[in-house]
């Protein structure tokens, strides 16, 4: 079985395509949307780790930027970043965070039933991995705490 | 004199593109002059959208012109497929607007932001005009902008 996992930040969408040994290779698109709101700009490009949402909603994930040190902040350019989640939402953009909504004219019972098979999909396809962050990039919000979370492999965030 | 001349073309070059882009795809929307046009952009997602971010300090409002031949005119099913799901923390309220059926809802998010959204299908394409800003901002500041987006989204025409 294979996941692959990508938000497209020029076309606000996210593909994911999953295979399974004798089945048919199956392909879900929704609309989704990285800022917009008070300035925020998208995630930058790469590869984000999807992890279990440390805090709060629990039907969203966490994103971790692999750059040196994979934890809950990166720096963006200049400027410190934290707090980046995946989720669904019924409105357009986000503070980074890449959330799905219903695509204009699709149903938004229908677009939550896909959330929730992507939710599904991250949670069974891949192998869960423990992994230990700290949150001490930011030197003005460094946390030394060690955590430890369940990680589900890496989606990219292409232009 | 000359000089003088540039400077005030180039500053009215840039006044007609902040000002223009809606009225050149056929949307009227007063937005105070306040509100800075932040980005557009076009876009090919499920559907293809025209997307305007205009911010000031405290909140954000995005219009959308959004492609849709198989939209129809708005119905109380779709203010009904919100109110009747609490998972969407939305809730919907069907309008008319100048004789057209539009969705007004309102949305409160996980993160503490508080979003507002007019939503209204004609001729093959939705409109939405969307305000969103932080739980916290203080009492007065949000009954203003709810004053305000009421103020913007009555004045929305679309010019033939």
């Amino acid at each position: 079985m294979s996941l692959l996992i990508s938000f497209s930040k020029s076309k606000s969408l996210l593909t994911m395509q999953y295979s399974a040994p004798g089945k048919p290779k199956e392909t879900i698109k929704m609309e989704a949307h990285s800022g917009g709101w008070d300035g925020y700009k998208a995630l930058p490009v790469g590869k984000w780790l999807i992890t279990e949402n440390p805090s709060g909603d629990r039907s969203y994930f966490a994103l971790f930027y692999q750059d040196s040190q994979v934890n809950d902040q990166f720096l963006d350019s200049t400027k410190w970043r934290d707090g980046i989640r995946f989720g669904f939402h019924t409105v357009v953009g986000s503070h980074g965070c890449i959330m799905t909504k219903p695509a204009v004219g699709q149903s938004p019972i229908n677009a939550s039933q896909q959330w929730k098979k992507i939710q599904k999909l991250i949670r069974t396809v891949r192998a869960r991995k423990i992994i230990k962050y700290q949150n001490n990039e930011n030197p003005k919000i460094a946390d030394n705490t060690v955590y430890h979370i369940s990680s589900f492999g890496i989606m990219e965030v292409i232009n | 004199m000359k000089a003088l001349t540039l400077i005030l073309a180039f500053i009215a070059s840039i006044h007609n593109s902040y000002a223009m882009p809606l009225a050149g795809h056929g949307i009227q929307l007063d937005i105070p002059q306040s509100w800075a046009l932040n980005s557009f952009r076009e876009y090919s997602s499920i559907n293809d959208v025209m997307e305007w971010v205009y911010k000031v300090d405290d909140a954000t409002m995005i219009v959308t012109k959004t492609k849709c031949s198989h939209c129809k005119e708005i119905s109380q099913e779709n203010a009904d497929e919100f109110n009747f799901h609490k998972e969407f923390s939305t809730s919907a309220l069907l309008i008319n607007l100048n004789g057209i059926n539009a969705l007004y809802t309102v949305y409160e998010s996980p993160k503490q932001v508080f979003t507002r959204t007019l939503t209204i299908n004609i001729e093959g394409y939705q409109y939405g005009i969307q305000q969103s800003m932080s739980t916290d901002v203080p009492f007065v500041r949000a009954s203003h902008m709810e004053r305000l987006f009421f103020s913007i989204i009555n004045s929305f025409k679309i010019n033939d």
